[in-house]
């Protein structure tokens, strides 16, 4: 049967599967000198009987390859084999003749007595399917050796817990859901132990418990316990069971200590080899306290006073005023004093709430005794009371009430009332009317103010008239400024404007004059200086150049066709243009009879452009 | 030379008579001054209003507002410093007292929101003065780019922006100029001595006089506004008593009715 990734038994199979397929690519060059050599499996049990306590060896010999090696082994019950075997190639000359092979080696552990065999299977060498033949192995029953190696390790093991642990007492055998309880948690190490550090303090594990924070421990050395000398670090804590029911506690913390070496580990052997572990590296290691479990009870419903809110100890309920005589408004600091053993963490103030005598503020907390546990000391709660009537008031008694565990039974009491005179004096009154009252008085007076008579007249005028702009013939005249200012304006830039034009005219009359008489006196050189400066003032101008007379040829053309101007007519622009320049900077001939037709062909094409 | 001496008499009196007058209103104001030192309100009030026939100042309405106060007199206090600060429009001790009287008369000035405070009467020299400086700013303006700027393309963004300027001056102008138009229509209500009347409320009547059913109530001290016919003189109707009704509407228009002409004061007084 060819092994595929489809008939995978399980996972240790896999991994072998894997392995053989590492082997096999790792050592593939190799394969070439067996190629000539029959290929052939075998495989063993070294040793082939073995107490349950020891270890065997599973071998698989291939002959004639180092090739690639594909198989699922298959598994048995009773063995567990190892799924990273060694492996071992070797390559020799038996009589000149070339010989390789291919060694497996697995771990096997025995798990059952008796014997045990792999079956055959099948497994893959290069293009070769092999029958790897059956192996059988015999587990024998455990021998004297192998009971006092199992009784030293399971020493070892009790010794290692013995180095360092945690103790956690519970105080009492179950606790009342929402109860507080003060315990202690003690941290033991062996004197033996080269611990370096505590790296934290040890944490609860148990979601139904509250515990208050850990501070610094007491320490205490020379403890003996188990017949080692212990140094014990104690933390004191105040436990408040949460959700009833039965709940698991567990405390764990975690120590450094030095070890010698990686193979001399403390989990080995801490105490025959070397009882200082050296001066090597550091390792952590966690302590746990033994899992407990404790029951937590519900609080009984039956005769649970109203006035209960959650306090669950035995406490003593007093109340003192700062003063018994005020003034009507005066403050009076009433200090409400619960003393005793409970759950001061999680007890809530006594509900003392306004009434027609004293108006209440919630109160200010603190609390005097132990700290760290907040389990016995004396909690106040101060409540602020301002009288709001004058006279001999009686400060009201405030009920409390608490449930004792230990008796099992809720317990009420109130406090003593006590008389307090409140002269009258200026009355309270609530500050944000009497702002406004203010602000409406000063109001009244300042308007008051306003309304004075004056003593004098002032101007008198005639007629209460509503009179605008609209109405006032000053400023109707006052618009032909303006006018008359705009009218001006137009007026100059008109003239500016013709003057513009009489002075564009002169020059074309000039420039017209010109080319007749360079005609009539056949001058060339004047004909075409007069037609190009004639075409850059009659071009320029058209195109509102601001000053036409530096216009150059192209200049002149491209105004021309920028105007849109047809093709033929810039054509012929530029046709005497050039021929103006050629004349002029080229001396060219030109002959004077047409001029006169240069001179009307020119007159047409000015009258043409746009 | 006795026509002379006659002439010359009669011009001397001509050139006196506004001084005559003058001290006349001068001394009936500080009569009036004297008797409200005095504590004779009435006679004080009395005098202001002979002088106030006379001729006006803001102090003398201002005065005379302070004494109908001091009277409770809420409606005709409204309606004289209406008066005085329309003398004296910067005058902020006459407009602290006429919002005042206004909250002592339980009504509500008339301009109290934004478009009748800043388009209100007192607004429209303002806008009218602004409209005009747009308009000639901007007509210059372009006269120059059009005859003297070589660039023109100018005028495309400033010609749209003159006109929009131009129509929201002359729209503010228009608004303004509505409230100066009704500010000559407008009329204060009075408390009414009547002796079957002891409320503050005075009654529009249905019909002009003085048994006809109310229409509705106004209450002192409340701004009405006069009917006016086309020819721009108010609907009135005398009723063979010889009493005048005026045909008055709120500003807003929800009440109109008829009301004596004792029962209200004109702020500007009718041409």
């Amino acid at each position: 049967m060819i092994p595929t990734p489809a008939i995978q038994f399980n996972q240790g199979s896999f991994l072998r599967f894997l392995l053989l397929i590492f082997c096999s690519v790792s050592t593939a060059p190799n394969h070439l000198l067996g190629q000539t050599q029959k290929l052939r499996v075998e495989s063993s049990f070294q040793p082939a009987t073995i107490t349950i306590a020891q270890n065997t060896i599973y071998k698989i010999v291939i002959h004639g390859s180092q090739e690639n090696a594909q198989g699922a082994m298959p598994n048995v019950s009773g063995l567990s084999i190892s799924n990273s075997p060694q492996t071992f190639r070797s390559a020799s000359f038996i009589n000149g003749v070339p010989s390789v092979r291919l060694e497996m080696s697995f771990q096997v552990r025995p798990t059952s007595m008796g014997e045990h065999t792999i079956p055959a299977w099948s497994i893959r060498v290069g293009s070769n399917t092999l029958q790897v033949p059956p192996a059988t192995v015999n587990i024998l029953a455990p021998n004297q050796k192998d009971k006092i190696r199992q009784d030293a390790d399971a020493k070892n093991k009790n010794d290692l817990k013995q180095a360092s642990f945690i103790e956690f007492k519970n105080p009492r055998p179950y606790l009342y859901e929402g109860e507080t309880v003060s315990t202690q948690i003690d941290l033991y190490i062996w004197d033996r132990l080269p611990v370096s550090r505590i790296e934290r303090v040890p944490q609860k594990e148990g979601a139904a418990f509250s515990t208050t924070e850990l501070g610094q421990p007491k320490e205490k050395r020379n403890q003996t316990k188990f017949n080692k000398t212990y140094t014990i670090f104690s933390w004191p804590v105040g436990l408040t069971a949460a959700i009833a029911g039965s709940q698991n506690i567990q405390f764990s913390t975690s120590i450094r200590v030095r070890v010698k070496s990686r193979g001399n580990s403390p989990f080995n052997s801490p105490f025959f080899n070397d009882p200082f572990f050296g001066f090597g590296r550091e390792v952590s290691i966690t302590v746990q306290s033994a899992l407990q479990t404790l029951e937590i009870r519900k609080l009984p419903m039956n005769e649970r006073p109203d006035s209960f809110h959650g306090a669950i100890g035995n406490f003593t309920v007093c109340t003192i005023p700062d003063t018994d005589r005020v003034s009507l408004g005066d403050p009076v600091r009433l200090s409400l004093e619960i003393e005793g053993k409970g759950n001061f963490a999680a007890m809530p103030a006594p509900k003392l709430e306004s009434n027609i005598n004293f108006k209440i503020g919630p109160p200010a907390f603190s609390f005097e005794g132990d700290e760290v546990t907040k389990h016995t000391g004396k909690q106040s709660f101060e409540y602020i009371l301002t009288p709001m009537n004058s006279g001999l008031i009686e400060i009201p008694s405030i009920p409390f009430s608490y449930f004792d565990p230990i008796l099992e039974k809720y317990f009420s009491v109130n406090t003593s009332p006590h008389s307090l005179r409140v002269d009258p004096g200026e009355k309270w009154v609530d500050p944000t009317p009497q702002i406004q009252k203010n602000e409406q008085s000063k109001n009244h007076l300042s308007t008051k103010d306003l309304f004075q008579t004056e003593n004098e007249p002032g101007t008198w005028i005639n007629n209460i008239s509503n009179e605008s702009l609209l109405n006032s013939k000053l400023f109707w005249s006052a618009q032909s400024f303006p006018l008359f200012f705009l009218f001006g304006l137009i007026f100059y830039g008109w003239k500016r404007k013709q003057s513009g034009r009489d002075a564009f005219r002169q020059k074309q009359s000039l420039l017209k004059k010109q080319m007749r008489e360079a005609i009539s006196y056949k001058d060339s050189g004047l004909f075409f200086r007069a037609t190009r400066e004639r075409l850059r003032l009659e071009i320029g101008t058209f195109y509102k150049y601001p000053n036409p007379l530096s216009l150059s040829s192209n200049e002149l053309i491209s105004l021309l066709v920028k105007g849109g101007n047809e093709q033929q007519l810039v054509a012929d622009i530029r046709d005497i243009l050039d021929t103006s320049d050629n004349y002029e900077f080229a001396a060219s001939e030109e002959d004077p009879k047409s001029l006169d037709e240069i001179s009307k062909k020119m007159n047409k094409l000015l009258k043409k452009f746009k | 030379m006795k026509i002379y001496s006659q002439v010359l008499y009669l011009s001397l009196f001509l050139s006196i008579l506004p001084f005559s007058w003058s001290t006349q209103q001068d001394r009936l104001f500080y009569d009036a001054v004297r008797a409200e030192a005095s504590g004779d309100l009435d006679s004080a009030i009395q005098l202001y209003s002979e002088s106030a026939k006379i001729s006006n100042s803001s102090n003398l309405h201002g005065n005379l507002a302070n004494l109908h106060f001091k009277k409770e007199q809420f409606g005709r206090s409204i309606l004289h410093f209406e008066k005085a600060l329309l003398l004296d429009p910067g005058n902020s001790e006459l407009s602290a007292n006429l919002n005042f009287a206004y909250e002592m008369a339980n009504t509500s000035p008339h301009n109290d929101n934004f478009a009748n405070t800043y388009f209100s009467s007192k607004f429209l020299s303002f806008w009218v003065a602004i409209a005009a400086l747009i308009f000639w700013a901007g007509l210059i303006t372009s006269a120059y780019y059009l005859l003297f700027s070589t660039n023109k393309k100018s005028l495309f963004y400033l010609l749209p922006l003159w006109i929009c300027l131009i129509a929201l001056s002359a729209y503010a102008s228009k608004l303004s100029l509505s409230e100066h138009n009704k500010l000559n229509r407008t009329v204060i209500v009075f408390e009414t001595s009547s002796e079957h009347n002891k409320s503050k409320n005075v009654p529009l009547r249905r019909f002009a006089g003085e048994t006809n059913t109310a229409n509705t109530n106004v209450t002192s001290g409340e701004n009405l506004l006069i009917d006016f016919d086309n020819n721009g003189n108010p609907k009135l109707h005398k009723v063979s008593d010889g009493e005048v009704w005026y045909l008055a509407r709120s500003r807003d228009g929800r009440k109109k009715g008829w009301i004596k002409e004792n029962e209200f004061g004109w702020i500007l007084d009718p041409e």
